[in-house]
């Protein structure tokens, strides 16, 4: 295989799992929890988009947006339902609300959608372009330009929005959170509204690169798991360039080496990374809860 | 005239009542101390002003409006500001970036260009630190950081929670100083210490606590020479 058709298409998977990945860190700084829900927000973000785009007929855009829209509006539900009576519960049994939330989220998609798999069609009908000996897809490239578009909004809401600046007080100190007048329960729902809206995002990019049936965001919720924890969980940009190795490495792994064990040699890598630095590339301290 | 009164508060953790009717006023323009030994229910108490504690009974009026009840960031709201035991600061973030968050809930849409220059005109020693993270300054200046970030949101009532702790004898008079400077702009100050001498340099009234209640009660020129009187209520 060509390494730049690799590259590329490393590339893309990684930006889906950075996506993922940034989605998990912000609920993990937030409340201290791994979502175990996180791969069936992007399962319904895949299915939103799918059904404006393809039974609906909208644009491509729309459907995007909307699949976002509704992702964010999911995420508050979320919180409101399922989390906000028992957020100062332990958070290992918050950790179980989001892993039954992950088993009805499954389950409500199986109503309408059933056990099929479902194929979401490219954006665009253009052609795969050709470098060289090199074949890239244009839905890798969207992929990529979209994720990077979406971090860098992420970014510049963060440090310049007075929601993403008191977002971020509220990970650091939610006592000192509260002494300066934020209203903390509304930063939690933007949190929870906010991470949704990144997974449902990544749910519709993702789709036309791997299937769309409901059982579809475990193995996003994994790669999206390990690339968290290669940044070290606590960190944005960790999550982005954990996103990338992982996306990287197991398509040259598969393209060089096996693909039968594609799917498990980011979690073998990390492993070695994590033994040489057990808090991950950027980590600052242990990641001690579940 | 009376800014904030309590009346018969009652407030814990779960099945510990902490507080078993507490009453205090602080009159507008006063700086009043509030005293105790540890586990007295100080912090409970300026928890329970603030809205981060639930309280149980009783009532909190500030400016003839009741309190209890509201979240904090609606008490916050009304022009009350809380410096809290261990300061609670923005650990990550620069000194710029934490006055900043002290006024971007506040009340009316604030100058922070013109406040940020005041806390540094107040608190000289921030300005040299202002692109430092928190978590590098000194407990001193980390103390100074914790005031001048509630000062962001001009408060009219400033509640401080055991400032001098652990701090140098130098600083903790730079702090009375800058105490009375504030009281003397127009804040009404309500402040918790261990530091029976320094508060009762500072403060106009005090009040003494012990298992939650209020056993004492009285001007601080008053009360200036019976040190052996709060040796045996801080014991
Ligand atoms: N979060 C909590 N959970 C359970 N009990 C608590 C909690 N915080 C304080 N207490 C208990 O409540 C009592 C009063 O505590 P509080 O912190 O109000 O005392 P304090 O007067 O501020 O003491 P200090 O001078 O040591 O700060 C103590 O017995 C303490 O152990
Ligand atoms: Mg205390």
């Amino acid at each position: 295989m060509n390494l730049v058709t690799l590259l590329v298409a490393g590339l893309a998977n990684g930006s889906l799992y950075a996506l993922v990945a940034l989605g998990l860190v912000l609920i993990y700084k937030t409340h201290d929890l791994v979502n175990f829900a996180h791969g069936e927000i992007l399962m319904a973000g895949g299915f939103i988009g799918f059904t404006a785009y393809q039974t609906m007929h909208l644009p491509y855009p729309v459907a995007f947006l909307l699949a976002i829209a509704l992702g964010g509006l999911l995420g508050a539900v979320i919180e409101l339902v399922a989390f906000r009576r028992v957020a100062d519960q332990h958070h290992i049994t918050l950790a179980m609300v989001t892993v039954g939330l992950s088993v009805f989220m499954k389950g409500i998609a199986r109503v309408p959608f059933g056990t099929d798999i479902y194929t979401f069609p490219p954006a665009f009908s253009a052609d795969r372009i050709t470098l060289g000996s090199a074949v890239i897809a244009p839905q890798h490239l969207l992929t990529i330009g979209i994720a990077a578009l979406l971090t860098l909004l992420l970014f510049l809401f963060f440090r310049y929005t007075t929601l993403g600046k008191q977002m971020r007080a509220t990970q650091q100190n939610i006592t000192g959170a509260r002494l300066v007048g934020i209203n903390t329960g509304r930063v939690f729902s933007s949190t929870w509204s906010l991470a949704a809206a990144l997974g449902a995002g990544a749910g519709v990019l993702a789709a036309p690169l791997s299937l769309l049936y409901p059982d579809m965001g475990t193995n996003f919720l994994l790669k999206g798991f390990a690339a968290a924890v290669l940044g070290g969980f606590e960190s944005v940009p960790g999550a982005i360039i954990g996103g990338f190795l992982v996306g990287i490495i197991e398509m040259l792994f598969g393209g060089y080496v096996s693909t039968a064990f594609q799917q498990v040699s980011a979690f073998f890598i990390i492993i070695v990374i994590l033994f040489i630095r057990p808090n991950g590339l950027f980590g600052r301290r242990a990641v001690a809860r579940v | 005239m009376t800014m904030l009164s309590i009346r018969n508060l009652e407030a814990g953790y779960g099945s510990l009542k902490v507080l078993r009717g507490l009453s205090l006023e602080v009159p507008r323009g006063r700086v009043v101390a509030l005293l105790g030994g540890n586990g007295a229910g100080k912090t409970t108490t300026m928890n329970a002003i603030a809205g981060l504690l639930p309280a149980a009974g009783g009532e909190i009026r500030f400016e003839d409006r009741e309190l209890r009840g509201l979240p904090s960031h609606r008490v916050f709201a009304r022009g009350i500001a809380l410096v809290a035991q261990g300061r609670a600061l923005f650990a990550e973030m620069t000194v710029r970036e934490n006055l900043e968050l002290g006024a971007l809930a506040a009340r009316s849409r604030p100058d922070i260009v013109a406040l940020t220059e005041d806390v540094f005109r107040r608190f000289p020693r921030l300005r040299e630190r202002v692109e430092q993270r928190a978590a590098s300054l000194s407990g001193g200046e980390q103390q100074m950081l914790a005031t001048g970030r509630a000062l962001m949101s001009r408060p009219s009532l400033l509640l401080l929670d055991e400032p001098t702790t652990g701090l140098a004898p130098i600083i903790v008079s730079e702090l009375g100083r800058i105490i009375r400077e504030l009281n003397a702009g127009g804040l009404t100050i309500l402040l918790v210490e261990q530091n029976v001498r320094m508060a009762l340099q500072v403060a106009d009234e005090v009040y003494v606590m012990r298992n939650g209640e209020i056993v004492l009660h009285g001007a601080a020129a008053e009360l200036q020479n019976s040190d052996e009187m709060f040796s045996s209520y801080l014991g």
